[in-house]
């Protein structure tokens, strides 16, 4: 019986799984980034006997260079912000802050607690005028392209399950967790890549990036993409979910207990803060 | 070897232009007759697909023209007795044939026979608008009074706008066997009583639609010169069929006959145009997506599509749009990883 790995991100319990549901006779071991790294010294033992490593392209290299190893694919996991443009990570004192759901921040609720908002304003800024200011409406042809050019250098194809994704139903539960579905559709591609024909089924493992956060896509955002759309935001561990006006307050709560120390969006979101930040400016005046 | 298809543009392709497109993305609008800018008065009048288009035309800021605002009301009185559904009181008009006797009527002086119907509570309400006014009247005159100052409204909704958007609805109705007067809905349903010695159903044919389409066309341009209609057809599939087979079967006739005098206004008048609401809602790419749970209900999500389609193509310059053309274009964002959650994050996910 053939042995992989599969070291990901927190893509690789649904791709380990799916992997294990669709193929028979491989035995299929699975690592996240960190637990192969803690384990490190026993995987630089074990990984020449696998038949076939899979790795996250992004990991290669962070704690390990998987390069020189023969049975080496990769396999990207999806991140696209077009649903979620106003999600953030920032940064605190030199490390990463959380919100009330996890690392991801909004945009208007940050550039609203820096210009001294309050939350009913801040409130008032979740609307169609604003997104349009802030651009976004217009991210959609960006990430897709990005997404699908991410998967093509891998050597998978997937428009057209992209096209089926996102067909009435938003596939993203943030910017980096994708749905179930996805990742099985990954999965499947890739064992035809590897010329594996899948098991015919169309039994999908459970989903478990529902432990973590989900954001909801606004109703404006949603309307303008076909799918529906919710201000209700579910915090991370627990199957719990707080309202818009409980999110901006916990949030300016976070944000209240770090002044004056200077807390900014990851220099990635530099460029789109300052819009937002002006687009609340130009609102307001 | 070539053949008439080489050179075609990629929206006559079926693979081009709609499998390999976003569900969301599909737009069915080539080469419309005119623009609309947000100076331009539209007039609304149809079937109950037809208020989704009205909402969504006040709702972007167009200048939508409604002859009886009752701005002495509440917002909520406004809304409770049908104010601003349409561009006048004048409730669902679901056939040509009730459009055409309603310019008749204000314009020509034609005079039904029935001018109230009695509901079961006592009320009287107007036959041809029976659910407009919910308190309905407590004499048949008092009805009559409403409909004089009705029509009086209605008139300007047939004179002032520069763009009347009509929605054909059914094909299907209920008429006076005394003067030939069609109903929105057949007597006995909501007010009246069915009497099949003066009243009989009638199912139109494309022969019946395309007289009354043309002749009220051709009516509505001799009173207002600078008019241009956009025609559409209600995708809502029918509540009930009075024919003896599915409502189904007879669905798919109705919207058939609506959508083939559509085409025959598009040949026959220059200044008509035809918007695909109808496609974008009922399209197999749709899959059903632009339903409610009771498949025959538009839902908010395929009311968005058709707008968004409407608005990409016939607003010279979208006032939405108006906002983003002012603002700086959205800066560039650098490539970014970030796709290796944190350890406490997998941590949940792990089993």
């Amino acid at each position: 019986m053939d042995n992989w790995l599969l070291v990901s991100n927190c893509n690789t319990f649904g791709l380990a799984n799916s992997l294990r549901l669709l193929t028979n006779g491989i035995k299929i071991d699975h690592a996240d980034y960190w637990s192969f790294r803690s384990k490190l010294d026993e995987y630089k033992q074990t990984l020449p006997q696998y038949a076939k490593v899979i790795i996250h392209p992004d990991i290669n290299g962070l704690a390990y260079d998987f390069s020189a190893l023969e049975n080496l694919s990769k396999i990207p996991s999806i991140k696209f912000d077009a649903y979620h443009p106003d999600l953030c990570t920032v940064v605190a004192q030199g490390a990463m802050l959380d919100s009330p759901l996890g690392p991801f921040h909004s945009m208007i609720v940050l550039a609203a607690y820096q210009a001294g908002y309050d939350v009913r304003t801040t409130c008032s800024f979740f609307r169609r005028d604003v997104f349009e200011r802030c651009g976004y409406f217009g991210r959609w042809d960006i990430e897709r392209d990005q997404l699908l050019k991410t998967f093509a250098d891998q050597g998978l194809d997937i428009s057209s399950r992209f096209r089926i994704w996102s067909r009435g139903d938003c596939f993203m539960y943030g910017i980096n967790h994708s749905k179930a579905r996805p990742i099985h559709d990954i999965a499947q591609l890739y064992l035809e890549k590897c010329g594996i024909e899948p098991n015919d089924t169309d039994l999908v493992p459970s989903d478990v990036m529902t432990a973590g956060a989900c954001y909801p896509v606004y109703p404006e955002i949603a309307e303008v993409f076909g799918v529906k759309g919710s201000y209700m935001f579910k915090v991370p561990q627990e199957y719990r979910q707080i309202s818009l006006e409980q999110f901006v307050e916990q949030s300016f709560g976070i944000y209240s207990k770090l002044a004056p120390d200077p807390f900014l969006p990851e220099v990635h979101y530099t460029n789109r803060h300052n819009l937002v930040k002006s687009a609340l400016m130009e609102t307001q005046h | 070897m070539t053949n008439p298809y080489v050179g075609i543009k990629d929206y006559q392709l079926w693979r081009r232009s709609v499998a390999r497109v976003e569900t969301h993305l599909f737009d069915p609008v080539e080469n419309p007759r005119y623009k609309i800018d947000s100076a331009m008065k539209i007039a609304t009048a149809g079937s109950c697909f037809a208020q989704h288009i009205s909402r969504q035309m006040q709702r972007i800021g167009f200048h939508y023209l409604i002859a009886e605002s009752g701005e002495e009301l509440t917002a909520q009185e406004r809304s409770r007795r049908n104010f601003g559904v349409f561009s006048a009181r004048y409730g669902n008009l679901y056939t040509a044939r009730q459009l055409l006797q309603l310019f008749e009527e204000v314009f020509e002086g034609r005079t039904p026979l029935d001018t109230a119907w009695q509901r079961k509570d006592g009320k009287f309400v107007d036959p041809f608008r029976p659910l407009i006014e919910p308190d309905g009247y407590e004499t048949e005159e008092a009805v009559r009074e409403a409909r004089r100052s009705h029509l009086a409204s209605v008139k300007s909704v047939f004179l002032e706008p520069d763009i009347f958007v009509f929605t054909l609805g059914l094909t299907e109705a209920w008429r006076s066997k005394s003067d030939g007067s069609v109903f929105p809905l057949a007597p006995g349903v909501s007010a009246g009583s069915y009497d099949p010695e003066k009243y009989e159903f009638i199912n139109f044919n494309v022969s019946d639609v395309d007289k009354d389409m043309t002749l009220f066309l051709e009516k509505l341009k001799a009173v207002n010169p600078r008019v241009k209609v956009m025609l559409t057809v209600s995708p809502v599939p029918l509540v009930a069929t009075y024919e003896d087979r599915s409502v189904l079967v007879s669905t798919t006739y109705s919207k058939s006959v609506l959508r083939v005098v559509a085409e025959q206004m598009l040949a026959r008048f220059d200044w008509v145009d035809y918007f695909p609401s109808y496609e974008i809602i009922t399209g197999s790419y749709a899959g059903g997506l632009y339903y409610e749970d009771d498949y025959r209900e538009v839902n908010s999500i395929g009311v968005a599509h058709a707008m968004r389609c409407f608005v990409k193509n016939y607003v010279s310059r979208p006032v939405e749009d108006e906002i983003a053309t002012t603002m700086p274009p959205l800066p560039e964002t650098p490539p970014q990883s970030g796709v290796i959650c944190d350890e406490r994050e997998i941590e949940m996910m792990r089993p």
